[in-house]
């Protein structure tokens, strides 16, 4: 575990603690100060606090992989990996990361002639070659095909977690925040809470955190604000009236767009378009146990 | 309207291109030679060029990448003096050079108490070369080296690489046909230049004064084989790295 105490004025006002479990996940809109946090860790950024701030990015035991990998692309793939390493076993030892991580057959290859999930793994072997204290991920899942995303993703988390070495993942998709270990979640310049992500998920402190992590319907009810997820919305008799105003598939999906006193989203399993039409009268069931308060 | 664009296309091609044919037509190829003195102007030329090109690139590449990492009141005024001396005729800097580095100046009197003189010595040939190509070169570099993406240095720098080794392991490789397309643009300008060297370096005579001087004398059907020595050693080089960075771009 490492424990993060950080404070930055440029280019973003950030005052920030938070502690990296295993495999934590940095949740925050864009613009938040997310990347800006990552860089300032690894020493890219001006910033006070601790751990490590003050020494350069030269002296960090941090492993950086920026958005997109960032790979080398005038070096090998293997002279990648080998590029933080000194002497003549370096070349060697760069080859037996690339094995550890089931990807030794890559090592001749150009590092720019290779495909994005590859590129991460080579990046984390590059990463993993210092022997890091904390690795820092940006966005892990930006420069992955949609088809292939949630494998690849499972597959880094797994091999980083294999090693035992704490890593802080940023991210804006409340889905890969979902396969971390810890998540934290950063708005308006501060953490505005942490916890395992099945606590969070299940009780977001407040309308920020709950927008974060996906919640889309928000009602006031009695001087506080209520919260309930698009797809927990139930359609089956019962509840209150609504009328439909959009209708959209979702990949295997359906998403309408609805009005009952306040606008509201609901997310049908599988749903039928052609059971929904614009005007349509419906009623809105919200079960109590997935109704959560918030505070502003 | 394809055929006019087209035709176009190749007039316009053929009016930059038909200076060259002078080179097989316009010669006195039969009785012209090259003389002792021609000789000696292609190698002040070729030496005093290399010489130059070696400065240029020492002194001008900290300065093209700090324009290309910089964006600041204090980077712009740096690229307003680099692009004065690139702007000003050539002919004018070389009377300013006169006037600063010449005998009866300061400057030029103090150098030339300590054995450096730079007026009509070798040492004023590469003066006057880098004068001439030293701020094409830095605009053009740091134009390379602004395409290197800064999260490539980043990562090396969290990799444990600073300084001088960071830009010779990621800056500069990745820079480097845009670094070399820039020293090749210099070498042009070195090779070519007359304005300054009329000034401050007509001895020892390099191609351009050489030829100049042969003009003069024997008229011009009597210069083309120092002309072709002059096109050959100026020409190749450049061309072949255009061509390679641009098939690289492609």
């Amino acid at each position: 575990m490492v424990e993060v105490d950080y404070r930055l004025t440029a280019p973003i006002a950030l005052d920030v603690q938070f502690e990296v479990r295993g495999f934590t996940a940095l949740l925050g809109f864009s613009g938040s100060g997310k990347s800006s946090l990552l860089k300032a860790l690894a020493g890219l950024l001006p910033a006070a606090g601790s751990p490590w701030a003050g020494l350069p990015a030269q002296q960090r035991p941090v492993g950086y992989m920026p958005q997109g990998s960032a790979l080398f692309p005038h070096l090998s793939v293997l002279e990648n990996v080998a590029f933080a390493l000194r002497g003549k076993t370096r070349l060697g030892a760069a080859r037996k990361l690339l094995d550890d991580l089931g990807i030794g057959q890559l090592a001749a290859r150009n590092a720019a002639r290779i495909s994005g999930g590859e590129a991460q793994r080579v990046a984390l072997a590059r990463a993993l070659a210092r022997g890091p204290e904390l690795l820092l991920l940006d966005e892990p899942s930006a420069a992955l095909d949609a088809a292939t995303r949630d494998a690849v993703l499972a597959q880094l988390i797994e091999s980083i977690e294999a090693r035992g070495i704490p890593a802080l993942a940023a991210t804006h998709d409340p889905a890969m925040a979902m396969l971390a270990d810890w998540l934290v979640l950063l708005a308006e310049g501060r953490i505005i809470q942490q916890g395992t992500p099945r606590a969070l998920f299940d009780g977001p402190a407040t309308v920020t955190a709950a927008k974060l992590l996906g919640y889309q319907n928000f009602w006031p009810e009695g001087g506080q604000t209520c919260c309930i997820r698009a797809e927990d919305i139930e359609i089956d008799g019962g509840g209150i009236e609504a009328v439909i105003a959009g209708v959209r598939e979702q990949g295997a999906d359906l998403r309408l767009r609805c009005v009952a006193q306040a606008p509201v989203t609901v997310l049908i399993k599988g749903g039928e378009k052609a059971a929904f039409a614009v005007g349509q009268k419906i009623r809105l069931r919200f079960p109590e146990d997935k109704i959560r308060l918030v505070g502003d | 309207m394809k055929a006019l664009t087209g035709g176009l296309l190749l007039l316009v091609l053929a009016f930059l291109t038909v200076p060259l044919f002078g080179l097989a037509t316009g010669g006195d190829w039969l009785h012209a030679t090259i003389s002792a003195d021609d000789l000696r102007a292609v190698v002040t030329s070729l030496t005093g060029g290399g010489v130059a090109l070696v400065l240029i690139f020492c002194a001008g590449t900290p300065l093209a990448f700090y324009l290309a990492r910089k964006r600041g009141r204090l980077s712009a005024l740096a690229e307003a003096l680099v692009l004065i001396p690139m702007l000003m005729p050539t002919l004018a800097i070389g009377i300013l050079l006169a006037a600063f580095y010449g005998p009866a100046a300061p400057v030029g009197a103090a150098l030339a108490r300590i054995g450096v003189v730079l007026t009509n010595s070798p040492a004023a040939f590469v003066l006057a070369a880098v004068y001439a190509a030293l701020p094409t070169y830095v605009i053009a570099a740091r134009a390379a080296l602004r395409e290197v993406p800064p999260e490539l240095e980043d990562v090396a720098a969290t990799l444990g690489e600073s300084g001088l080794n960071l830009f010779f392991r990621v800056s500069l490789p990745l820079a480097q046909r845009g670094v070399a397309a820039a020293l090749a643009l210099a070498w042009v300008r070195a090779m070519g230049e007359f304005g300054i060297v009329l000034i401050i370096a007509y001895f020892p005579q390099g191609m351009p004064v050489r030829l100049w001087v042969d003009v003069q004398e024997l008229g011009v059907p009597a210069v083309f084989p120092l002309l072709a020595v002059f096109l050959a050693a100026a020409l190749p080089l450049p061309l072949w790295l255009g061509l390679r960075g641009r098939r690289a771009a492609l």
